[in-house]
């Protein structure tokens, strides 16, 4: 059982890696992007169960405190040193981003499918998907915005990593914490209501860019 | 309590937004940009702490809050970073007439350390494990220190200057928020639920005072 999510990480990776040997350039670059958000769900997965045995907390604790911390640390460092490294543009930055959230989610999702699988149903399928996968997805997107700004201004280069992951990491906890308690239609609502103005603003700056590239 | 602190929080996020919006309508300098960011990392925090009490009953205590040092040292980060490099230029430019200003201003973090020092001693003999601290200990141990530096540094310049002039209440109100937040660890520890809680509330008010603070320096330079 504790190798399951090891399994599914196989299952997963091998048709997204002969995907990539496929595909050419932005497409192969997003399939690469999605098996590192793989990768950081497996990687989290196994160091938040020996955080968990370490510090002796309940799994309910957990999904609130040590959770949220290791996941979001392991989806921005690939963002992170893709962004300061390569100094791609805007637009490549946040589609990658994005795929290593909804990559994280997708094993996420799918291990939990395994080991709830007697309980699961449509409606769990739908809040997990739209709660928790663009929850994944915004959270790591928001990280590939900053540090696109952290290329441009030097100077927020300390309080622009550090507090985008820092606010990356309190969104995702108080997703959890909400998912799991009596308010959960707000935290299905949350992922959608702060997806919507991202998804505004990332379409304004889109066009503005490409009217001034016109100009 | 509850109320009290929905309603902190909703200060809070009307303040964010209301900084947000001005960035929005107009090109704002970029400290004014870093103390909204600041403002935003401490409303984070703020609507953390709400959503651990209200759904998870929460009384705010250490182990339940290892993140609760998260947007605090962000706001710090932020803080820290508008004030330091260029800014930090032109304001103190290095000069040897501020010599010991710089000298006295480092009193604050030593203060501040001090402090730190006492909280861990109170929490040592609370018999508690250190890991339950660690998220609190991270902000006196890494950027606040620094970030009192250059705010009392900035109080204590003497210049008839609009630019020094501007900045001055922007670093009181930071000050005095790294020190609550200092107030708000040691009372925790001592397990003065209600002292903690008036610091708490100091802090969001003195978070919120920060961006009015910064828009009235920025329109102080303009004029």
């Amino acid at each position: 059982m504790a190798q399951l999510i090891l399994i599914l990480f196989i299952c997963i990776m091998i048709p997204l890696l002969l995907l990539s040997v496929l595909f050419r350039g932005h497409s192969r670059l997003l399939i690469i992007f999605m098996m590192i958000g793989c990768y950081a769900c497996l990687f989290s997965g196994y160091l938040c169960g020996y955080l968990k045995e370490a510090f002796s907390l309940d799994s309910f604790r957990m999904t609130y405190t040590l959770n949220p911390l290791v996941e979001e640390i392991a989806k921005a460092l690939a963002v992170i040193i893709y962004g300061r490294v390569f100094k791609p543009k805007r637009k490549d930055l946040l589609e990658c981003a994005m795929i290593v959230g909804i990559g994280f989610a997708i094993l996420e999702n799918t291990y939990y499918l395994i080991t709830n699988i007697e309980d699961v149903t449509i409606m769990w399928a739908i809040v997990r998907g739209v709660g928790a996968g663009l929850m994944h997805g915004i959270s790591t997107m928001f990280v590939g915005w900053v540090i696109f700004y952290v290329n441009i201004k030097r100077r927020l280069a300390l309080p622009g990593t550090f507090g985008t992951i820092a606010v990356a990491i309190i969104y995702h906890s108080i997703y959890n914490m909400l998912i799991q308690s009596q308010f959960q239609f707000v935290g299905i609502i949350l992922p959608m209501s702060t997806f919507i103005p991202i998804l505004i603003l990332y379409h304004k700056v889109n066009t503005a860019e490409a009217e001034k590239l016109q100009a | 309590m509850d109320l009290v602190l929905c309603a902190a929080a909703a200060i809070s996020i009307a303040v964010s937004v209301y900084g947000t919006a001005r960035l929005f309508k107009r090109k704002e300098p970029l400290y004014f940009k870093m103390i909204v960011c600041a403002n935003w990392c401490y409303t984070a925090q703020i609507l953390y702490q709400l959503c651990l009490l209200v759904c998870v009953g929460s009384d705010g205590s250490y182990s339940d809050s290892v993140l609760s040092g998260l947007g605090l040292n962000a706001y710090a980060a932020f803080v820290f970073a508008a004030n330091y490099g260029p800014f930090d230029s032109i304001v103190d430019g290095g000069d040897a007439r501020y010599k010991k200003t710089r000298l006295i201003a480092f009193a604050s973090p030593v203060l501040f350390l001090a402090l730190t020092a006492v909280v861990i001693v109170l929490w040592s003999n609370t018999g508690e494990r250190f890991i339950e601290i660690i998220g609190y200990m991270l902000i006196s141990c890494s950027i606040m220190p620094w970030c009192v530096y250059y705010n009392f540094k900035y109080l204590l310049i003497n210049e008839d200057d609009p630019f020094i002039r501007g900045v001055k209440p922007v670093n009181l109100c930071s000050l005095l928020f790294c020190f609550a937040a200092l107030g708000e660890m040691i009372a925790k520890v001592l397990e003065h639920g209600t002292i903690a809680d008036i610091f708490m509330y100091a802090m969001i008010l003195l978070s919120a005072a920060t961006v009015f603070a910064a828009d009235w320096g920025r329109r102080k330079w303009h004029s």
